[in-house]
């Protein structure tokens, strides 16, 4: 690295850099956003948000509608949003200013995170300045949803989890710990994470011997010990109040409902139209147990329903589901659409003429040429960045229709993935083009020096 | 390579365009192959599922019915590919909005069903209507651009040679030989 390029990486200056772009950015979406749809409709512009709403004032005490959203969606972004609103009035920018810091701070753990496991600085920055520059983290950071809290606690788990297995203190362990099982909390796809946990201690290299694979093991079954308490604390109070033991019933509804729907319709050979009220069938009966109390009937109906329809159609059920996994991957957000209707025609030319609609596999390809050129770098890196990538990807295949919201979480290490896939392309045309059409760059300077 | 050039590949160059060269045909093949397979998919779809109705006449002739369809297709900008009779009462249309199949983003199918029917509101009886029927299915030319790229890239990624790249590879070589 040149002293000019040591200069520009300069301690603490690339984290300020990507973490102001990151605000700034985050906050003139914001603004625009307030001035286009109002600060009073920032919950009622689709569906999402007051599940969180009502699920908020059910912990603090309010609305007994909320019990059944709190059983869905789990107490994590619900417990900030209610205690937002106990603590300033039912106003939402200020969880949404929060969200922007937490954004901006999600850009510089995955600089951190990247500059950590590659020592890149070129990768790490980009990594840092492309999550800063993210669409669907702008809108997401704006929009009260649960994705800007949970992809900032699974990023700190990540970075904080590697941290852990360079050192021999226990502090990075537990820390990661407590992040994880807040995460777990906020969006149950964090579950079963702890077994990831468990291949990236195996898979991790050992760097110097100063942190031995045994010790590796032991700070990751300390991580994992702490995440799965605190998951069992929500799973208990759950098992006490509804009497089954679930963290959040989303997972095994959206299963359910989407893909156990999509699957009937087309091996049932019904029109495609049918898919919509067989969801929203489902949907409702679930929804009757609920208010009936019936949740742990409706746990065993939903497995059992899901089951059967895999046995009915195992081939296609995992056809579907494989298909759903695709989609999800390649999937963009149109979240912006909702946010600021009156920019919804500028944004649809663009996405129109980069996405050809709201489906793009370009990122997920460039994510495989960054997984091609790090394998070279360094194997077992290379595969932990991608591992994180396709446990999102498998886990999103349960449910679709959410644009790439519900593929988001992959975008700590699938950022890292792209930008070497780019920096590596440009530098293939950059070299291809000094070697074939300039000719070989003379190095005059030195010449004249000698 | 000669004249001062730096190779910026790892094996000779005529290694290289006989790797690359397989990897461009292997391309090629798997194109053409995925497009038979849509194609074969679309002639395929029962149009009772997946079509949606478009327009009926009572004409006696089919063919002057499939002439004007096959006409408004084309000035809706839809190339037919193929035109075919499935049984003695139907007839399909194949297009898509490409000159080729690679910048085609879907199939169409046409399908022509000549059955007999009363008319609402007629006075002759039953009599021949000729229903048409409309449906599509999304290619996968998008996803063969892209995978078709990805083998270019992920192949020149192997085949380069880490100096040649000291933005991804360079700096901590001998630290990356030690982090195993």
């Amino acid at each position: 690295m040149t002293t000019r390029s040591k200069r520009i990486f300069a301690f603490g200056r690339c984290e300020v850099i990507i973490f102001s772009l990151a605000v700034a950015l985050r906050l003139a979406f914001m603004l625009i956003m307030i001035g286009d749809i109002g600060s009073d409709h920032l919950i009622d512009k689709y569906p999402d948000p007051i599940k969180y709403v009502r699920a908020g004032d059910y912990i603090f005490g309010g609305d007994d509608a909320g019990k059944i959203d709190l059983y869905l969606v789990g107490p994590g972004y619900p417990m900030l949003l209610g205690l937002s609103k106990n603590l300033i009035g039912p106003v939402y920018w200020p969880v949404l200013l929060f969200q922007i810091i937490l954004s901006g701070l999600t850009c510089v753990l995955i600089y951190r995170l990247s500059k950590l496991l590659l020592e890149n600085e070129y990768i790490s920055v980009g990594a840092g300045l492309w999550a800063a520059l993210s669409l669907t983290s702008i809108t997401l950071a704006n929009a009260v949803a649960s994705e800007t809290l949970f992809v900032f606690l699974a990023t700190l788990t990540l970075y904080l989890y590697f941290k852990s297995l360079m050192s021999v203190r226990w502090a990075p362990a537990v820390g990661a710990g407590i992040a994880g099982g807040l995460a777990v909390l906020t969006r149950s796809v964090f579950m079963f994470y702890p077994l990831m946990l468990f291949v990236f201690a195996l898979l991790f290299p050992v760097i110097n011997g100063i942190v031995t694979r045994k010790r590796m093991i032991l700070n990751t079954i300390v991580c994992c010990l702490i995440i799965v308490l605190i998951s069992i604390g929500w799973g208990l109070r759950n098992y006490r109040a509804h009497e089954t033991f679930t963290i959040s019933a989303t997972g095994l509804l959206a299963a359910k409902t989407y893909l156990t729907a999509k699957v009937l319709v087309e091996g049932e050979q019904q029109k495609p139209e049918r898919m919509v009220s067989i969801r929203d069938s489902i949907f409702q009966s679930a929804l009757h147990d609920f208010k009936a109390g019936r949740f742990r009937d409706n746990r065993d109906e939903s497995i059992d329903f899901i089951y059967s329809t895999f046995k009915r159609f195992p081939d296609l059920f995992i056809k579907q589901y494989l298909r759903i996994v695709m989609y999800n991957v390649t999937a963009v957000s149109s979240l912006q659409n909702v946010l600021v209707p009156s920019w919804k025609g500028l944004f649809e030319a663009i996405d129109n003429y980069v996405h050809r609609g709201y489906d793009n596999p370009a990122y997920f390809m460039l994510s495989l040429v960054g997984f091609m050129v790090l394998w070279r770098k360094n194997r077992r890196i290379a595969v932990i960045l991608l591992l994180n990538v396709l446990y999102y990807a498998f886990l999103s295949g349960v449910t679709f229709g959410q644009g790439s919201r519900i593929f988001y979480p992959a975008a700590m290490t699938q950022t890292i993935l792209i930008v070497a896939g780019i920096i590596f392309l440009f530098d293939l045309l950059r070299v291809l083009a000094t070697q074939f059409l300039i000719g070989p760059r003379i190095n005059t300077k030195s010449q004249t020096k000698s | 390579m000669s004249s001062g050039k730096e190779n910026i590949f790892q094996y000779r160059l005529k290694t290289i365009i006989t790797v690359m060269t397989a990897v461009i045909i292997a391309g090629l093949v798997m194109g053409f192959v995925w497009k038979n397979i849509d194609i074969g998919r679309m002639k395929n779809l029962d149009y009772r599922i997946h079509s949606q109705y478009i327009l009926h006449r009572t004409e006696s002739d089919p063919a002057a019915l499939l002439t004007a369809v096959t006409e408004q297709l084309k000035k809706n900008k839809i190339f037919v590919i193929d035109r075919y009779q499935t049984s003695p009462t139907q007839w399909e249309i194949l297009g898509h909005p490409g000159r080729i199949w690679l910048t085609s983003e879907f199939i169409s199918k046409i399908t022509v069903v000549d059955t007999v029917a009363i008319v609402e509101g007629g006075e002759q009886g039953p009599q021949r209507i000729l229903v048409a029927s409309l449906g599509s299915i999304e290619t996968g030319s998008k996803e063969f651009v892209f995978l078709f790229f990805l083998a270019v890239a992920a192949t020149l990624a192997v085949l380069v040679r880490k100096e040649a790249f000291p933005h991804i590879y360079g700096g901590n070589l001998k630290r990356e030989d030690k982090r195993r």
